[in-house]
């Protein structure tokens, strides 16, 4: 069925899914197991989840004290933000606040 | 990649099946792909997109995938250098040239103040402000299919065609589009959004028909009191689409354009194509680009931009950082009393005694800049610049002066503009929660060493 698809698209399968390969090859057959996801470091979550919609060279213009970041956090989440826990979302919250902070250098 | 979105879907679907996904996971994999719309539109660039080379679908998969923890690193840590592919082809059609990029998905950039200097901003030099992506039409400079429908409060609904609309009587003005945001770069404490200085602004010519030929001849009813703008662009997220309006005084004002030419040519695709609203003195967002309905009220407007704190500031003055309860917002606009200066460059350094040429331009919203001032001691003493006349109601005003420093050392030019109301700009900037209206005194250091 290869042969029919874009070279371009039979390029991504080894980056996406290396790891579902393996997993399919466990017992358990399911895709990445979640804790894998959870490893995630607050960084990776917050480049990967905001990126999906926007780039994010705007957040990281922001100096926004932390209820600001919990208020725009509200606000993408009505926007149809990729699916997060709430742990992720504290995460990525912390993540803001530390490096976007009201008082971070520019 | 020809292929389309729903194709890559099912693709996907089955290869996850074929490789052990269990019910669960295809479950998921199904509630995520049956929010495709959001995905497909997302998906016709971005960081991904250009960063791995594949088309929208793929894109969409992935994002999809999120959730599940399916994210490939090289995207996860290389995201932030990636340049945004319809970024790069908009920004190449309009011969862009000396713009600040602020972001590139939705693209947004301004123009820096020393580029700022022509009467008529030229479509290389134009700011660049958008909440979502670029319409598909406008990408491909694609006009069969288009047309522009008036409903709402009318008598009869009409639609146009864009050979109806250039076939009309037309007009051609010099017109400042600016953003409800610029200036927000001067609010402390700082607010959420775009950091613009003070180049969110262009002062184009634009050719189109007046807005109110159009609502003429719908035929507004008695219960017409405001529009509603919408346009072809995709929508970022799973939300509505972004449409503002204007109360109808102000949509059936001379000045107020359905346009289809900038400075005579055709619409940049970023900047709008085939057709944009041109609203000058109010906030940029309410200039729609893109346009292709327009729906009468019988009340103010309620669609996104409209409601809660996008484009509407408190109906008193708040203190800096704090956050009013929605209900005392109210929409912005129309802009107040600005002006910038677009010459010296800041830091630019010059000779003690030497005579230094300060140029710029003002503009007052609804009303006509009468006065400009310019200080070189921090405000302690003003000198009047020669100021010119609006080229028609709305367009920027050319001012300029001379000034001269008789000892070295580190020195600001800054300027005051004052309209027909006397009203003039702050020297410190009212706050408000979203940094709209900043039309602070504009400030360029310079360097001043012995002769």
């Amino acid at each position: 069925m290869f042969k029919r698809r874009h070279l371009s698209l039979w390029l991504l399968i080894p980056t996406l899914v290396t790891g579902w390969l393996v997993a399919s090859s466990a017992p358990s057959g399911t895709l990445i197991p979640t804790a894998q996801a959870d490893e995630m470091s607050p960084k990776q979550l917050f480049e990967v989840h905001c990126a999906a919609c926007h780039s994010i060279t705007l957040p990281k213009s922001q100096r926004l004290a932390r209820h600001d970041w919990e208020w725009v956090m509200d606000d993408m989440e009505d926007y149809g933000m990729t699916w997060l826990t709430d742990e992720q979302r504290e995460k990525i919250i912390d993540h803001l606040v530390e490096h976007y902070g009201r008082d971070a250098p520019r | 990649m020809k292929k389309t979105d729903h194709q890559t879907w099912d693709w996907l679907r089955g290869y996850t099946r074929d490789h052990g996904a269990s019910p669960q996971d295809l479950d998921i994999f199904d509630e995520v792909s049956s929010r495709r719309q959001f995905f497909g539109k997302v998906g016709k660039s971005g960081a991904a997109l250009a960063l791995l080379g594949f088309g929208a679908g793929t894109e969409a998969a992935l994002q999809g995938l999120f959730g599940r923890g399916m994210i490939p690193m090289a995207w996860a840590s290389d995201a932030e250098g990636v340049a945004d592919e319809q970024a790069k082809q908009v920004l190449g059609e309009a011969s862009k040239e000396g713009l600040i990029v602020h972001n590139e998905r939705p693209l947004n950039a301004e123009t820096p103040p020393h580029l700022m200097g022509d009467a008529v901003t030229p479509i290389k030099r134009h700011f660049i402000r958008n909440n979502d992506l670029v319409s598909e039409r406008a990408l491909r400079k694609n006009p069969q299919g288009y047309k522009l429908e008036i409903e709402g409060e009318v008598n009869n609904p009409v639609s146009f065609t864009l050979d109806e609309l250039q076939a009309m009587n037309t007009v051609t003005y010099r017109l400042p589009i600016e953003c409800g945001g610029n200036g927000r770069a001067y609010f402390d404490p700082a607010p959420r959004g775009n950091q613009w200085k003070n180049g969110a602004i262009g002062n184009s010519e634009w050719t189109g028909v007046p807005l109110r030929e159009l609502l003429n001849a719908a035929g507004l009813k008695d219960t017409a009191v405001y529009t509603a703008h919408y346009g072809e662009e995709p929508i970022l997220g799973d939300r509505p689409p972004f449409s503002r309006g204007i109360p109808i005084d102000k949509a059936m004002e001379e000045h107020t354009l359905v346009a289809f030419k900038m400075n005579g040519e055709d619409i940049p695709a970023v900047h709008g194509y085939p057709v944009r609203l041109v609203v000058p003195g109010w906030y940029g967002s309410t200039s729609h680009k893109w346009l292709n309905r327009i729906v009468v009220r019988d009340r103010e407007h309620d669609g996104r931009g409209m409601t809660g704190y996008s484009y509407r500031v408190p109906k008193y003055p708040v203190a800096p950082g704090a956050r009013p309860p929605e209900e005392d917002m109210v929409v912005g606009g129309p802009w107040r009393i600005k002006s910038v200066i677009t010459g010296p460059a800041a830091d630019s350094e010059f000779r003690v005694g030497q005579t230094i040429k300060v140029t710029g331009q003002a503009w007052a919203g609804e009303d006509v800049v009468e006065e400009m001032w310019v200080s070189t001691d921090f405000g302690l003493n003003w000198k009047k610049a020669k100021l010119g006349r609006p080229h028609n109601k709305y367009s920027w005003q050319q001012w300029e002066t001379d000034v001269k420093f008789d000892g070295r050392g580190y020195y600001e030019i800054w300027a005051r503009g004052v309209d027909n109301k006397g009203n003039t700009q702050p020297i410190a900037q009212p706050w408000n929660p979203r940094g709209y209206d900043g039309n602070l005194v504009h400030r360029i250091p310079i360097m001043v060493e012995p002769a």
